[in-house]
């Protein structure tokens, strides 16, 4: 992989999302040409400055429409090293099978139409996720557990870690899968829990937590997400990591933070059904290999993403 | 017993496959891009990755309870530039959209593969050896199977997977595995072709076999969502020089292999049946030499029709 990221041509894939618009900036300050791939040039979020004063070169593109593709060859056929975050949707239709179709185009589909124009490359860095292990227990998930996603979400995932690895192995390019916790912080526009719980709690609005509460998960803030993605890059890595704070969190005691730091007055309800999966990631391959140790405890993590929240809420105001 | 889908019915192993079911007196409708030959029970022609096709077929899909999944692209190379598209398109979509007509099922029998697991790292394989394809067959076989866990598991339906070491005993112009091309070869008096050094052993499965597995996965209604992953093998694991050692006796001649460098390393794949035997009931019954036999047999046939 390559050590030094100054001037190499770097194309990142959902680069608009949380973790690419925060990757992207901080990819420029280090001086590499970033170019970004996104579905519409009119929803730029956060990286609307840096591609309006072309630090940043966005190609408007859908992965599954290889007539588009082909339109940016050019540019693909220089890229030095691909950052693929592709999207941090999990279901979007209401149509099981609908949704198990957009994933596996998502994922895999868009994957694989990108790859042969990708001539130059030296390495891949793909953004996978733990939805790919499934139902673990409480204890701590390595690399090497076992792999039976319970949704299509984790089947795409799993199957573009497998056709990138396949790919990788003929072509003889490095690969590196990142498989990240449940990500946090800024920017954060997802309907998971975190998200959800701290709008209810600026509402002063009930909490309603499933299988008493119990369910436990691992909480990874957005900067110390990216230090791991930026030390995978510079430091020439290969191989699966789990990106994950180790740090057991139940639902309840995530719901009590975020009462507490919102000064709320929402109370917690409890309900039953529903299945939730519980996850806490194994981090130790990262933290030996990566030398990677997460900076931003729940507390202070939980306050700035409270923050981002306020503030969106006075702009639409 | 409600009424049986067979996609892929005119492949190799369905076309066996119906054959046996045809004798069990199943009720059975068949489903291929190409028509069965010789068949008398109800067809589709339908290609899975057309959505739309199964709009004519809904009725006659209606009541289909078990599914027997064979249809599937073959392709095993491994640039995912040229064939990968195709492996996910056929495999993976196109098993949603035919999971999507089939609104009474109730059990799922996946013809999947060893090809799964990728370089073993245990003598003996077993269903939790660590599933890293190395090539597009294997990565595609092994997405479907996932996706097939996450539906089953939301449906309600019963799902056993069954992962086929390489089938042999059946005859055509279009196999090209190692024991076929062996016998060809040797038929013609012409040296086999071994890639590496032709130690490498493989628990390979005799047809018959095979389709026993399939009849008796539809059989039995264990239902073990977290250890539905079958393991189907042979009885003997021969390396390659001892493949060729048992055609020449059985044929009646001393023909010697030529050795060429291989692409790609060659190791070892013997799978474990404990699982299969055990939870399924299955036994193989054909070893090595029996399978070889019957297969020189047949060769021998199609060529006095040949000429």
């Amino acid at each position: 992989m390559i050590h030094n990221i100054k001037n190499k041509n770097i194309l990142v894939t959902g680069g608009t999302g949380q973790i690419g618009s925060f990757l992207v900036e901080e990819l420029v300050k280090k001086n590499a040409n970033v170019f970004v791939i996104g579905r519409n040039k009119k929803i730029l979020k956060e990286i609307n400055f840096l591609v309006k004063s072309k630090k940043v070169t966005f190609l408007e593109c859908d992965l599954n429409n290889n007539a588009k593709i082909k339109k940016i060859k050019k540019i693909l056929n220089e890229i030095d090293l691909l950052i693929h975050l592709s999207s941090e949707l999990s279901e979007v239709k209401t149509n099981l099978i609908d949704n198990a179709h957009f994933s596996i185009n998502l994922n895999i589909n868009g994957t694989i139409n990108l790859l042969p124009h990708l001539i130059k490359l030296k390495g891949i860095i793909y953004s996978s996720s733990t939805a790919v292990y499934g139902n673990t227990t409480e204890k701590k998930t390595n690399e090497d557990n076992a792999t039976n996603p319970v949704s299509f979400y984790g089947c795409g995932k799993l199957g573009a870690e497998k056709y990138l690895n396949i790919f990788c192995n003929f072509n003889k390019i490095p690969l590196t899968i990142l498989r990240y916790s449940s990500v946090y912080g800024p920017r954060n526009r997802t309907n998971q829990v975190i998200p959800v719980f701290i709008k209810k709690a600026l509402k002063n609005k009930t909490i309603t937590l499933y299988k008493k509460g119990k369910t436990v998960r691992d909480f990874i803030y957005i900067s110390d997400i990216i230090d791991a993605t930026i030390k995978v890059i510079t430091n020439n890595h290969e191989g699966i990591f789990n990106i994950g704070s180790g740090d057991k969190t139940t639902m309840y005691q995530l719901a009590k933070k975020i009462i507490k730091l919102t000064n709320s007055k929402s109370k917690i309800s409890f309900r039953e059904s529903l299945d939730e999966i519980n996850f806490v990631s194994d981090s130790k391959k990262a933290k030996i290999k990566l030398k990677f140790s997460t900076k931003i405890n729940l507390d202070r993590g939980l306050l700035k993403e409270i923050e981002w929240h306020k503030n969106c809420n006075l702009i639409k105001k | 017993m409600g009424k049986i889908l067979v996609t892929g019915a005119s492949g190799q192993i369905g076309t066996f496959l119906i054959k046996k079911l045809n004798e069990n007196k199943k009720k059975i409708i068949c489903l291929d891009i190409i028509k069965p030959k010789n068949i008398n029970f109800p067809f589709l022609k339908i290609d899975l990755k057309n959505k739309n096709g199964f709009k004519k077929v809904h009725k006659e899909l209606d009541d289909v309870e078990i599914l027997i999944h064979l249809a599937s692209t073959v392709n095993s190379g491994q640039n995912i530039c040229l064939n990968g598209i195709d492996s996910v398109n056929l495999n993976i979509h196109g098993t949603l959209n035919l999971l999507e007509n089939l609104p009474n099922l109730k059990q799922i029998s996946f013809a999947s593969s060893y090809m799964v697991y990728g370089k073993p790292t245990m003598q003996i394989i077993n269903e939790t050896h660590a599933t890293n394809p190395e090539n597009i067959y294997g990565a595609s076989k092994l997405i479907t199977e996932k996706i097939l866990q996450v539906f089953s598991e939301k449906k309600k339906i019963n799902l056993k997977i069954l992962r086929f070491m390489g089938i042999y005993g059946i005859v055509s112009p279009y196999v090209k595995q190692a024991i076929p091309s062996f016998i060809e070869k040797i038929l013609d008096k012409k040296n086999p072709i071994v890639f590496g050094t032709g130690n490498v052993k493989r628990n390979h499965i005799y047809i018959d076999d095979a389709i026993d597995a399939i009849i008796i996965s539809i059989n039995n209604k264990l239902n073990n969502k977290l250890n539905n992953r079958y393991n189907v093998g042979g009885i003997d694991a021969p390396s390659n020089l001892e493949l060729i050692k048992i055609i020449n006796n059985e044929v009646g001649t001393k023909i010697k292999p030529n050795f060429m460098n291989s692409k790609n390393k060659e190791y070892s794949f013997v799978t474990d049946i404990n699982n299969a035997n055990k939870k399924l009931g299955f036994k193989p019954k054909i070893g090595i030499k029996e399978g070889i036999k019957k297969t020189v047999n047949e060769y021998g046939k199609l060529r006095r029709n040949d000429s």
